[in-house]
């Protein structure tokens, strides 16, 4: 898919683990190569299901962190991609919740000061609206989905696994979100007819 | 690999395709269920123009996104790496992290908005339409906001803290409808009738940075 820019010059999956590697024993410079691999993937993910595209630079900064922090837990029983989009959608969430918190402290352990700004995120506004309007019909889950199928190119049961959901839901979901994208392009083609 | 499986037919069959195709358009089915999927393909219509739709939809869907560098995202994630490796070497008082920074106040903005859960994840901007002068236009332009109730737009400064801002929201009983943008303007909905006032009040406020009664005509 052309629009995962980067995605493509990612290593596979021995080189990735190679790198990670590296990463346990604090390597900076095999860091910076995990990061550029996923970094157009996961701000994609982000941006596009879950946060604001200025969100989504912070979310990225807080995963790769624990990426960085957390190398040494990857026990391989997964593919590595599954593994951080688990941890980015899971400090996602953890964003989310933050305010359901009642007292003004808020637990901290893997998130911090961050410098990402929105600037870093350009958009192309026409574009960029028409695809908002599509998928603002759709709950947040479904458009994970939607989006790790479509322009992730993950299984189902990764889908499942990034998303901690049986799989069985990842396909209803998936379901559900087809149909309703579909009306809704429909009915914009008619609008532009 | 079952045959029994792979033979099973009819409805139930194009159903279970049906689930399966998004990942047969990916590519990432086993061999099992792409033998499956591409022998019901072979004399089913309806799922061979649905693969087609599918297709069509990939497309709608598939507006660029870019990104800033790579390079300046890594520096700012080193610069965060290191303030954190040089806080754990001194004594090991971390505070509210991100929360306390400066860059705080467009995370509560983005948290608090994906929170109301809803409204917000519904409308809830993925990419902001960049057209239009101010955050006022944008806003208008960006959403029908279904609530009740009187709406303001409010930005905090860059130095509130999460308690001001929670502090200053609650004060006018005020709720989160959406937001916000790129310059963190959010959206929120007062009691109906109580705008005038919870715009005075909240501009007393030494957090808020803006605070004003948002009426405007809404496309429908
Ligand atoms: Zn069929």
């Amino acid at each position: 898919m052309s629009v995962v820019e980067g995605a493509d010059e990612c290593s596979p999956e021995a080189e990735e683990r190679a790198l990670l590697a590296r990463v346990c024993a604090g390597d900076r410079t095999a860091f910076e190569s995990l990061y550029r691999c996923y970094r157009p993937r996961l701000l994609r993910f982000l941006a596009r299901t879950l946060w604001s595209p200025a969100a989504a630079e912070e979310v990225l900064n807080d995963t790769m962190l624990v990426v960085w922090r957390r190398a040494d837990t990857f026990n391989g029983s997964c593919k590595l991609s599954t593994w951080i989009f688990a941890i980015a959608y899971r400090t996602a969430l953890k964003a989310r919740r933050i305010l359901d918190d009642p007292s003004d402290e808020v637990v901290q352990d893997e998130a911090d000061e961050s410098t990402a700004g929105p600037e870093g995120v350009v958009i192309a506004a026409q574009q960029a609206a028409a695809v908002r309007r599509m998928l603002e019909g759709l709950p947040a889950e479904q458009r994970a989905v939607v989006e790790l199928t479509y322009f992730q190119d993950f299984s189902y049961r990764e889908i499942a696994a990034v998303l901690c959901c049986p799989v069985d839901t990842v396909k209803t979901r998936m379901f559900h979100a087809r149909r309703k994208l579909r009306l809704l392009l429909d009915a914009q083609k008619k609008e532009i007819a | 690999m079952n045959n029994s499986i792979v033979q099973l037919d009819g409805p139930a069959q194009h159903e279970a395709v049906q689930r399966l195709l998004p990942w047969h358009l990916n590519g990432t089915l086993g061999s099992v269920e792409r033998v499956r999927v591409e022998k019901h393909l072979a004399e089913c219509p309806l799922c061979q123009s649905d693969l087609e739709e599918q297709r069509e939809l990939m497309q709608a869907l598939d507006a660029p996104h870019a990104a800033g560098s790579a390079e300046q995202g890594f520096a700012g994630l080193m610069r965060r790496l290191d303030e954190d490796e040089q806080s754990a070497a001194g004594p090991r008082t971390r505070a509210a992290g991100v929360w306390s920074s400066p860059h705080f106040s467009r995370w509560f903005a983005v948290a608090a908005v994906a929170q109301c859960a809803a409204i917000a994840l519904l409308a809830v901007v993925l990419h902001w339409p960049v057209e239009g002068d101010g955050p006022y236009r944008t806003l208008s332009a960006a959403m029908p906001v279904r609530t009740s109730g009187d709406q303001l737009v409010v930005a905090f400064h860059d130095d509130a803290s999460l308690g001001e801002m929670r502090r200053a929201l609650s004060a006018v009983g005020g709720r989160i409808v959406d937001g916000p943008t790129a310059d963190g303007v959010l959206v929120i909905a007062v009691p109906p009738g109580s705008a005038g006032p919870a715009v005075t009040a909240l501009r007393a406020q030494l957090a808020v940075r803006l605070a004003e009664s948002l009426v405007l005509a809404r496309p429908r």
